[in-house]
């Protein structure tokens, strides 16, 4: 952050390693409890493949730690990769596929498809509504011959 | 099986139609910086169920080879390796394209893939069904061994960190656990859910991973403001397309050096294009007589990456086919495809499914030499196409993802599958994980538990003394060994490849100042 002639160091930001180390360490722990579940030898693997990511992960953590300090010692902020503002649109992308996916289940994959080639392209700001339904009409058509008469694929 | 009935079933309309639909669309995909082949055959998997397995194995296989040299198209032409195993192509076809020679450049470029390609189909017809008997000694512990060989090529896919490289493979085994256990039939994390208990379905999960979490990594750009793949302005296509003979004389002992080099790297777990392409072109500039042309528009440059990263497909076969160990993350995701048709890797491809097996090598050979009629068709509309918009681009990659996902059994639960595994995908590139050792991690996974769990019923409680009576499963624990340490080296050659290049690059700069 730039202020006025003087660097000011955000003490506050913690590598994202740090923060994925927990939550696998969390999962790790979950997945544990539910493995005590499993009977005889068919929990014995998962154990150990636990155990082995449980060791990694504790590598993880202390680089994690190890790059937050460094960059507080030495005076630079931590560039994380995962910030809200990047994961922002994919995320809303992501519930839109999850929503055509869902109206997919209730009518068909065409009307769900038509939906979403529609909403998306408009979500990406797309003007040209002649493209977004030539773009729409070329998908729908393709699909059916090449999945449904073609792969005899159930999608209607 | 006589080779009069093999070209019978290679040359049939069914087969030829998937091999041209299959080169056609991945040579563009290839094309598409960002579009890997990974993504081509992930994409094309779901298509294939439904056909024949020759065809759409022959399919898969042109894909694999049809992308890798797509890539080199926008390399040439956009400075923009379509995929990482076109990278030292740009060197001196860009650098050829710039002195108005491009179309020239991507005349090289297909002639030496298609020698490349055809050496290392070769290669797999002449070398996998030898290399398959040896695979009748293998018990439980030698396959798990040769699993665990497999897994160690982790290293080469990890990126930036072996850490979290070695976590998402373990993630992989785990991912593979999940389900009913083979062994004994009891339900492993499935959480009552009964689409859980035949395990995740394979191909929805590298779809989402490979496909929906690009999609989503291209939707920070298009939000960015970048609205193609490419931003390099048109170059003008025109002049001779392939080479003079004079040229071809000159080129053709690097080609056939580089494709021998390309096959060897191939067979290498963990070795895919990139490596190949660098070697092979590190290789040609070393043993040229004007080593200070290379980085300057050389052919010989144009020439060896590219057949060297082709010849890596039919290398990277072999042991896929014969002992089920994919070399690269495109040879695992082919497994799937072969799984999918009913199919293991080992002894009975080359004996009960000997018809298929040569087809498909067979074929494989076809594609390599028609990928050259069609390069030369498409090749310009490739690039034109690297210019379509990205927000047309994402929208129908995910409809082709959800309906991939739910033909390979009508399920609408593997769709969730993609789309959960698109989610996981997208955060672990996006914390720099990489999704290629997840992948390898879930195939080899079941492998390595029930051949383990195997391997100690035969020991019958005495596991170091039954290991010590097989010779081969000690010379393949030597080989873990030995490939543990192989990344680093591989790294080591690379970065020292690449640091050259720089310097040339550097040198270049100088000059033009």
């Amino acid at each position: 952050m730039y202020h006025g002639g003087r660097i000011r160091l955000n003490t506050k930001n913690v590598h994202q390693d740090v923060f994925i180390s927990i939550l696998v360490y969390l999962a790790l722990g979950f997945l544990f409890v539910v493995s005590l579940s499993i009977k005889g030898d068919s929990g014995l693997f998962p154990r150990l493949v636990m155990g082995g990511l449980a060791f990694l992960n504790t590598i993880l953590l202390f680089r994690g730690i190890k790059k937050t300090k460094d960059a507080r010692d030495n005076g630079y902020n931590i560039e994380n990769t995962i910030t809200l503002q990047d994961i922002k649109w994919p995320l809303i992308v992501l519930a839109v596929t999850v929503v055509y996916v869902v109206i997919f289940n209730y009518t068909n994959f065409f009307v769900s498809s038509t939906i979403f080639l529609i909403g998306l392209m408009k979500i990406y700001k797309m003007k040209s509504w002649k493209t977004i339904l030539l773009v729409t009409l070329a998908f729908n058509v393709f699909i059916y011959l090449g999945f449904v008469l073609a792969l005899k694929v159930p999608l209607i | 099986m006589q080779a009069i009935e093999i070209l019978g079933m290679v040359l049939s309309l069914d087969v030829l139609v998937a091999l041209f639909i299959g080169l056609v669309v991945s040579i563009i995909m290839g094309a598409l910086p960002g579009l890997s082949a990974t993504m081509a055959v992930a994409l094309l998997i779901p298509v294939t169920f439904g056909m024949n397995p020759i065809a759409g194995l022959v399919m898969l296989t042109a894909v694999y080879t049809g992308a890798v040299y797509g890539g080199s198209i926008t390399a040439i032409l956009l400075h923009t390796p379509g995929t990482p195993a076109s990278a030292a192509t740009a060197i001196d076809g860009y650098a050829m394209a710039k002195k108005g020679e491009g179309f020239k450049a991507i005349g090289i470029a297909t002639v030496s893939s298609v020698i490349g390609g055809t050496i290392s189909a070769l290669a797999l017809i002449f070398l996998a069904p030898p290399l398959a008997q040896v695979s009748l000694k293998f018990g439980p512990l030698e396959y798990f061994f040769m699993a665990v060989f497999g897994l160690t090529i982790i290293g080469s896919l990890a990126g930036d960190s072996m850490v979290k490289g070695l976590m998402g493979g373990i993630l992989g085994l785990f991912i593979g656990i999940i389900g009913l256990d083979q062994m004994s039939g009891i339900p492993r994390f499935t959480f009552g859910i009964l689409a859980l208990e035949s395990g995740i379905s394979m191909v929805p999960a590298m779809i989402g991973m490979f496909s929906l979490s690009q999609v989503m990594m291209m939707t920070e750009d298009i939000v960015k403001g970048k609205t193609s793949l490419t931003e390099e302005s048109d170059t003008v296509l025109k002049g001779r397309f392939l080479p003079t003979l004079k040229e071809f004389k000159v080129i053709l002992p690097t080609i056939i050096k580089s494709s021998i080099i390309g096959v060897f790297v191939g067979i290498l777990p963990g070795a895919g294009g990139d490596i190949g392409s660098w070697v092979g072109y590190n290789e040609a500039k070393r043993s040229s007589k004007h080593p200070e042309r290379f980085g300057h528009g050389a052919v010989e440059g144009i020439a060896a990456a590219e057949s060297a990263n082709n010849a890596v497909t039919g290398g990277a076969l072999i042991p896929l086919l014969t002992l089920g160990i994919p070399g690269s993350a495109v040879a695992a995701i082919l497994l799937g495809g072969l799984m999918i048709q009913g199919l293991s890797p080992g002894y009975e491809l080359f004996t009960k499914y000997a018809n298929i097996t040569y087809s498909v090598m067979y074929g494989f050979l076809l594609a390599n030499i028609f990928m050259g009629f069609i390069g030369y068709v498409i090749s310009k509309q490739a690039v034109k196409l690297s210019k379509v918009p990205m927000t047309i681009l994402g929208p129908v990659i995910l409809g082709l993802s959800v309906v991939g996902s739910y033909a390979i059994q009508n399920s609408i639960f593997d769709v969730y599958v993609m789309v959960f595994f698109g989610f996981l995908g997208y955060f672990m590139r996006k914390a720099g994980f990489g999704t290629a050792p997840t992948i390898l991690g879930v195939i080899l996974g079941t492998m390595i538990e029930s051949n383990y769990r195997r391997a100690l019923v035969l020991s019958k409680g005495s596991m170091i003394g039954y290991f010590f009576s097989r010779p081969i499963a000690i010379l393949l624990f030597g080989l873990v060994i030995v490939s543990m340490f192989a990344p680093i080296v591989m790294k080591k050659l690379q970065s020292k490849m690449k640091a050259d290049f720089d310097g040339l690059v550097s040198d270049e700069d100088r000059d033009m100042e």
